[in-house]
């Protein structure tokens, strides 16, 4: 966000809106053009479309408070497959490379954002409240699918037990947050202090707990989902080896850092961008969790030495590039007709989840004794969800093939509401309980 | 994801030696040694990389090359950070026209008499062909005051003229691309190429008349980042989908905001950092996409661009170095200094290699590698003889320490 943002004047935004409107109406004709050369083309405009036009929409949303995060994902909903056609399917797709290396960035700076002492301070908070949020969550939204299943496609003609699994399901989805959309608001806003402090370590760590949490329900719920199976224990140590993998492989990664900045300390983005790719690939290919992976290695480059700010400000120089790219492109993936078809339903279940998570947190942070500010705005930074939620619906579709495909649908849809409104509400918690730095 | 890892630890290798060198312009003037590595690894040599792993390097390649381009746009017209007067610019334009017209003219010449595969598209190939022979010194010159101490009026000259060497060459490039797509069509309507010429450096204009705005009004470098990318790539991709020059649009992008953009400076310096990052690995791959002449006809075509670069090349040097009394002594060695070429002459005949699948493609990177190869070998020897004939040839004082370079992209 630009120090000068309050200073823009009518002049200014008129002339980003004209920017705006000559680079589309320089797309529309190069669209309009029959494609003679490259068809690589398209995707390296389509990555320059997302950038300048997530920069131009954020900026032009500003007057209205909206955080930047919101106008990149405006402007790729945009560009995207469903308004202007900009950026195909296709194209949208292949850009899910350059979105793994964003989200190692993203996590790594996550990582690096968190000093011991301040998960300390922060600690007891954060336990006493996941004790109440997870259960509360997982319930509350367990219940009411239930009892909209009726009015649901795909679960308005399934037993009861089948209908039971679902729900739980659902329900643990419901408990997961976004860790890219805390960190681009707080990147945003510069954020210091007790909220800002307890919003990323519950985000953080709620990620492990989610990831448990799932393993945990999906051996749980698979005989009732699946007549003839039965309870086993398979998952849950797939998880385990799961976690302690990309445990043992982030520290071993955050050791490797620590070396590299002390002893050579040169062209470290461009370390960063080789290990975002290469890391990233190779902990999906061993079933690890490439985002608890890069989290960890952030966390030990931070506690264990000196080099964590020094990391964190190489990360932070490319953060307008990496989260303006991660979530346009994640707007362009929205599937608007599918959220147009069952919003009803969508937005029974987002406006309950709201609720209930601020309930939870109300009584999570009254039992751990936290200040009033934790307890009035603590929960604000709680409710965006994206990519983690969206690939643990891709893996209950894959899991559950008969009813996966619908719930994921489901979950697109929600996610498409609570990251946009997620967002709104953190900066609005973050800028109320006074700790925004960059008022921009 | 094997081969764009091997890219980036190219690129990392690229940018520690580099800036191990303390800011030197690394290896040879024209960055030569890395084209020769490239070609030994390629397919045509040791096999190390084939054909089909270049074939999915090409997008990246294109992004890359029109990122230098953008370097090269900013850089345009300056000595160091000081703008060259216009009269030495045009001279420059003009002494660049003049080699492209002449080694284009002897590729037209011996090619009508012969029987070559490229002879339908015989004006193509002398338009590619003139312009890989036409630019000149800035990075020999660079070379040379790198290592040596040289102040004077041929110093100041030959940099002068050498600032604004490019500009002709990727301008000219912009209206190659055009010839090769033919007319494009835009709806219902049929552009001609000279307006698709056109289009490409207006595209790079308009995206860098709006990046300069933006940028005035964005106080946070991390912000310039996300402009600078946005709006070249937009200029590559819109360019390279519809066959145009991705080069010629983002050089005209950096011309623009080198012009128009207080912070010109800034933007400069930022895009300069990358330049070891992306331009040794485009020169390996340039080197990799590298092919003997198919027959003689071929060799005689690539002899006649270079011999009609050496005699053009001559005689303007041998004329500038002539019209002062005091520089007179070099006019003969100058007239050879010229013929060494930078980095651009490589990287414009890839990008034609990657756009003309043929003959105009391969030649155009053979001449370009020969005369690169020659001007390293006879260049930058005759340069240094220039100035030393000029009386503005001293030894440089051992450097100091040399601060920490700059970070790549950072």
């Amino acid at each position: 966000v630009s120090a000068g943002a309050a200073s823009k004047g009518l002049g200014t935004r008129a002339g980003q809106l004209l920017v705006l409107l000559t680079v589309l109406g320089l797309f529309a004709l190069v669209h309009a053009a029959r494609q003679s050369g490259e068809s690589s083309g398209e995707l390296v405009a389509a990555t320059g479309l997302l950038l300048l036009s997530g920069m131009l929409v954020a900026e032009l949303l500003e007057p209205l408070r909206l955080p930047h995060l919101t106008g990149y994902i405006l402007a790729g909903v945009l560009a995207g497959p469903h308004v202007l056609h900009f950026i195909g399917h296709d194209a949208v797709k292949r850009l899910e490379l350059i979105n793994t290396l964003a989200l190692a960035l993203i996590a790594l700076a996550g990582g690096l954002e968190l000093k011991m002492s301040d998960v300390r301070v922060a600690a007891r908070g954060v336990a006493f409240t996941m004790l109440t949020q997870s259960p509360l969550v997982l319930i509350a939204q367990g219940a009411l699918f239930v009892a909209l299943a009726p009015h649901i496609p795909f679960t308005r003609d399934l037993p009861f037990p089948m209908l039971v699994g679902i729900a739980v399901l659902w329900g643990v989805l419901a408990v997961s947050r976004s860790p890219s959309a805390t960190l681009a608001i707080l990147s945003q806003t510069r954020a210091k202090g007790p909220l800002t402090r307890f919003s990323l370590a519950f985000v953080m760590s709620s990620d492990v707990v989610v990831l448990v949490m799932m393993a945990s329900a999906l051996s749980l719920t698979r005989p009732l989902i699946e007549p003839g199976a039965s309870i086993s224990l398979e998952k849950l140590q797939s998880v385990g080896h799961e976690l302690l993998g990309s445990v043992s492989l982030g520290t071993t990664l955050g050791l490797v850092l620590i070396a590299y900045l002390r002893l050579v300390g040169r062209q470290v983005l461009l370390v960063l961008v080789a290990i975002g790719f290469a890391l990233t690939a190779g902990v999906q290919y061993l079933r690890f969790e490439p985002m608890l992976t890069f989290l960890t290695a952030g966390f030990v480059v931070q506690n264990m030495s000196s080099q964590g700010e020094k990391l964190l400000h190489k990360i932070e120089e490319t953060g307008g590039v990496v989260f303006v790219i991660f979530f346009a492109t994640a707007g362009a993936h929205l599937d608007l007709p599918l959220l147009a078809s069952i919003w009803p339903i969508a937005l029974a279940l987002c406006g309950s989840r709201f609720f209930v998570t601020w309930v939870a947190h109300r009584a999570g942070s009254a039992w751990a004794g936290e200040s009033d500010l934790i307890k009035r705005w603590g929960w604000c930074g709680l409710v965006s969800q994206a990519g983690l939620t969206l690939g643990l619906a891709g893996i209950l579709a894959r899991t559950f093939p008969t009813v996966g495909e619908g719930l994921r649908s489901l979950v697109i849809a929600t996610v498409a509401i609570n990251e946009v409104v997620g967002p709104i509400l953190f900066k609005l918690g973050l800028e109320r309980a006074g700790e925004v730095q960059n008022k921009g | 994801m094997a081969l764009l890892l091997a890219l980036l630890v190219v690129a990392y290798i690229g940018s520690l030696w580099a800036s191990a060198r303390g800011g030197r312009s690394f290896g040879s003037a024209s960055g030569a040694e890395y084209v020769v590595l490239g070609c030994l690894l390629g397919p045509r040599v040791l096999g190390v990389v084939g054909d089909e792993a270049l074939r999915s390097f090409e997008p990246v390649a294109h992004v890359a090359l029109a990122w230098i381009a953008l370097g090269y746009g900013l850089e345009c017209g300056m000595v160091g950070d000081r703008p060259a007067r216009l009269s030495r610019n045009l001279l420059a334009i003009v002494f660049t026209a003049v080699t492209a017209c002449t080694a284009g003219a002897a590729v037209y010449f011996v090619g009508s008499r012969l029987e070559v595969e490229a002879r339908p598209s015989l004006a193509v190939l002398s338009v590619a062909l003139g312009l890989v022979s036409a630019e000149t010194t800035r990075h020999a010159l660079r070379w040379v005051t790198e290592r040596h101490l040289v102040r004077g009026p041929l110093t100041e000259l030959v940099q002068e003229v050498a600032a604004a060497d490019d500009a002709f060459v990727l301008m000219g490039v912009a209206f190659l691309f055009a010839l090769a797509t033919g007319q494009l069509e835009v709806g219902t309507v049929l552009v001609p190429e000279w307006a698709s010429a056109g289009a490409t450096l207006g595209t790079g204009i308009v995206l860098g008349a709006a990046t300069a705005w933006l940028v005035a009004r964005a106080p946070r470098h991390v912000e310039w980042w996300t402009l600078l990318l946005g709006a070249a790539w937009i200029a590559t991709g819109a360019t390279t989908r519809v066959g145009l020059s991705a080069m010629a649009a983002t050089f005209a992008m950096g011309l623009t905001l080198s012009v128009a953009s207080r912070e010109a400076g800034a933007l400069r310096t930022m895009v300069m950092s990358t330049e070891g990052p992306v331009l040794l690995p485009a020169l390996l791959l340039a080197g990799a996409h590298l092919t003997l002449p198919k027959g003689t006809a071929e060799s005689a075509i690539v002899g006649a661009a270079v011999a009609g670069r050496l005699v053009a090349s001559y005689s303007a040097g041998t004329l500038l170095a002539s019209v002062r009394p005091s520089t007179r002594r070099a006019a003969g060695w100058l007239g050879l200094g010229l013929l060494s070429s930078g980095t651009l002459t490589m990287m414009v005949a890839f990008a034609t290699r990657l756009r003309f699948d043929g003959a105009v493609g391969r030649l155009a990177l053979l001449t370009a590698a020969v005369g690169t190869l020659l001007g390293e070998l006879v260049g930058t020897f005759a340069l240094r003889r220039a100035l030393a004939s000029a009386g503005e040839l001293g030894e440089r004082e051992p450097a100091p320490e040399a601060p920490a370079a700059p970070e790549a992209a950072s």
